[in-house]
């Protein structure tokens, strides 16, 4: 008994015994029934146990973000409808020898529009006007995009006249008889009346009279 | 005829409680098989068999909450022991909190001595208890993990998910340290 340490160390099978009394208990008979009624009184547990909720919850998410997302960029991506216009023309030798009446007369014909074109430009938004295709050893398409709110009738027939002298050669486009097209609607400005207001008409008279 | 849509949904259900009914099976025989495990590690911390056995439900319960991803049983055993010893350290700091309504002479397992055995082996729990708290949790849990079901090395690593040798090193160290505790103790003992 010298103080510095102990005097009979234990040996290892005896403290593997003092632990074995010390953690040798067994649980309660009760206690895996306990444990049964406990996890039966879990809710949902079948869903949970499958893993069925955290797909059900990413598909969800992802449902969400495509909700948003898609049409918010198929709205930025959507094409403008196009409105074509294909004119195919026949460029004759010597057409840019004809005389202005007879050049005027073979536009009118070109551009007037057939009505079964017409009911193909409503459904397709595609104005095809074909002129002699037979004919024409120089035939060309030259599509253009239209937007068919934009363009009035007047424009339309404006832009077919250049587009035609363009393919003609006859740029700037031949003057045309203005009374073989559809007459057009002049531009009128009205001239613009500003009246007096009230007040200011009363105070002036009232001035005037002092 | 039936109606396809109802015969796939009432197959699908067929199908969950038949996958349910395997996985409660498996809970069954994993519940079974690692209860004392539970409980002794619970009890290691608490020394209470009521409140071990408390630890070890809500730990069980738990489990089964997460069960389709700990249907391997080391998974499972390992993930119990953990989740025991955890919670089995947040009870027993809400019970010292508490004031200690922990009665260690009510928890030492019955013995089969008479008066003067019973009271020597009393004695000798409680210093081995007293030695135990004296451990680190490291190496505590080592020695407890060792000491209960006759674990060797390589479970108590595959328990701790640790390597073999930090569980050799570190029950080696405990085991002095216990050792040495207890010689004092006794020493103490028989001086008195």
């Amino acid at each position: 008994m010298d103080g510095q340490g102990p005097q009979h160390p234990l040996s290892d099978s005896h403290l593997d015994r003092e632990l074995e009394s010390a953690f040798g208990i067994e649980p309660s008979p009760e206690f895996v029934a306990r444990v049964r009624t406990r996890v039966a009184s879990e809710p949902e547990r079948s869903w949970w146990r499958l893993g069925i909720v955290e797909p059900l919850f990413a598909v969800a998410i992802a449902g969400v973000v495509l909700a948003v997302v898609v049409p918010q960029w198929m709205r930025e991506n959507r094409p403008v409808p196009p409105v074509t216009l294909d004119v195919v023309s026949r460029r004759t030798p010597g057409a840019t020898e004809r005389s202005s009446s007879a050049g005027a007369r073979e536009l009118r014909e070109r551009l007037a529009v057939p009505p079964s074109a017409a009911r193909a430009f409503r459904e397709s938004r595609t104005l095809a006007i074909a002129v002699e295709p037979s004919q024409a050893p120089f035939a060309a398409e030259t599509p253009l995009q239209l937007s068919a709110v934009i363009f009035s009738e007047d424009e339309r027939q404006a832009l077919l006249a250049l587009v035609h002298a363009v393919e003609e050669g006859r740029v700037p486009p031949l003057p045309v008889a203005t009374e073989d097209f559809v007459a057009m609607r002049a531009l009128r400005i009205e001239p613009l009346v500003i009246e007096p207001l009230p007040q200011l008409a009363r105070l002036e008279e009232q001035g005037a009279t002092q | 005829m039936h109606d396809p849509g109802e015969v796939a949904s009432r197959l699908h259900v067929w199908d969950r409680l038949t996958v349910d009914r395997a996985l409660a099976q498996e809970f069954e025989t994993r519940l079974v098989e690692s209860s004392t495990l539970a409980v002794r590690v619970a009890y290691s911390v608490l020394r209470n068999r009521e409140d071990a056995e408390d630890v070890a439900q809500e730990a069980f319960a738990k489990a089964y909450r997460a069960f389709s991803q700990l249907r391997d049983r080391d998974r499972f055993r390992a993930w119990l022991v953990r989740m025991t010893w955890r919670m089995a350290l947040d009870r027993q700091r809400s019970n010292r909190r508490r004031a200690a309504r922990e009665q260690p002479d009510s928890s030492v397992p019955p013995s089969a001595g008479t008066d003067g055995n019973a009271q020597e082996q009393r004695e000798r729990a409680e210093y081995l208890w007293r030695a135990i708290d004296g451990l680190s949790e490291k190496l505590r849990v080592v020695i407890v993990l060792s000491s209960i079901q006759g674990h060797d090395v390589k479970e108590v690593a595959a328990l701790l998910q640790l390597p073999e040798g930090t569980v050799k090193s570190r029950l080696f160290a405990a085991r002095q340290q216990l050792k040495e505790a207890l010689s004092w103790m006794a020493r103490d003992r028989s001086i008195r």
